[in-house]
């Protein structure tokens, strides 16, 4: 810090490029891998090729993703899919509220381009950068249009894969998606609170399909998980 | 679905992922939520994802059906002893799928 305040800091929008493009790089690998793998999944489970590459342009978030193509391959009610992206997605409002303090200098259509290309890493790289109010606009863009643009080759890339393997069942990838999420979900459980949750949620999903909630099954074990939470919250108290 | 459809389910679910995004920092100038929802919504991932985990490995053809022969089960502990270990989702999902896969050669 101490180090940039006594150098003058070199400007114009060509180091602002390299700096967005230095800040996401290590994300870039990770998001190659996971795009990849959401191609290859979206065609095991049956989606169109062009519907698997416009939802990584136009909805990039990558749990969501998933679980549309999913619930898409099963052909379930277009309602019952939109709220389960918005739940899933929800998380993202805790994060953009985060950010409000750090984007007030921004018109209303740069925080919504922000907004759109907002993800769990993009907030990780931006909550611990804007606070230090060094991140010009031009770096902040490059870092998240750099992500979006490598997220929708990988999502092409996975798909191109996915076309071409003949048998994906045979490498197991029906489990990819569970792994996934326990990937996903594990480095979340932090206490004894979250782990109730966890399996809160997860016994209210088999109880609910056995009484026949089908689609709603997803969103009633999510209220059910997060009721436990509370509980847990007000019991531990 | 056809194509209409698809594309109606795309865009809404793009509009609602955009929406959630953008209402924060459009509408809120720093004010926080009330307490309970901040408590809510930090319990969302940990239910919506086990969730949907167990949809995954239990429901066939609509139907829950938790069967022994079907190794997926086998090998969910071990993947979330994997999770828990490296807390890498990369690694588990690798791992993961080669137990799957490894099991599926033994059993047949």
């Amino acid at each position: 810090m101490s180090e940039e305040a006594e150098t003058p800091r070199k400007n114009g929008p060509l180091r602002d490029v390299a700096r967005g493009i230095g800040v996401i790089s290590p994300v870039l690998m990770v998001y190659t891998a996971i795009g990849m793998a959401y191609g290859v999944l979206a065609i095991d489970s049956g989606i169109p090729p062009w519907l698997a590459v416009a939802m990584s342009a136009l909805v990039y978030a990558g749990t969501a993703q998933l679980v549309g193509v999913q619930m898409i391959a099963l052909s379930l009610p277009p309602v019952s899919i939109i709220i389960t992206a918005a739940v899933i997605n929800a998380r993202f409002f805790v994060m953009a509220s985060g950010l409000v303090p750090y984007l007030r200098q921004f018109s209303w259509w740069q925080r919504t381009l922000y907004a759109m290309q907002l993800t769990d890493a993009t907030f990780a790289l931006h909550i611990a950068r804007l606070p230090r109010g060094n991140a010009t606009k031009t770096e902040i863009y490059t870092t998240n249009i750099v992500g979006h643009l490598v997220w929708v080759g990988a999502t092409t890339a996975g798909v191109i894969v996915g076309q071409t393997a003949e048998n994906l069942d045979a490498f197991a990838i029906d489990f990819a998606m569970p792994a996934m999420f326990v990937g996903l979900l594990v480095p979340l459980v932090r206490d004894r609170g979250q782990v109730l949750v966890g399996l809160g949620a997860a016994a209210a999903t088999i109880g609910f399909f056995a009484v026949g909630a089908s689609f709603w099954t997803i969103l009633l074990a999510t209220a059910v998980g997060i009721l436990i939470g509370l509980g847990a919250d007000r019991w531990a108290k | 679905m056809d194509q209409t459809t698809l594309l109606l389910t795309v865009f809404g679910v793009a509009a609602v992922s955009l929406a959630i995004r953008a209402a924060p920092l459009l509408l809120l100038s720093g004010r926080r939520l009330p307490r309970v929802m901040e408590e809510m919504l930090e319990y969302v991932p940990a239910a919506a994802l086990a969730a949907l985990t167990m949809q995954l490995l239990a429901v066939r053809e609509g139907a829950v059906l938790i069967a022994p022969d079907d190794v997926r089960w086998w090998a969910l502990l071990p993947t979330i002893a994997i999770a828990a270990w490296r807390r890498s989702m990369l690694l588990t999902v690798f791992l993961g799928v080669a137990l799957v896969a490894g099991l599926r050669l033994v059993t047949g």
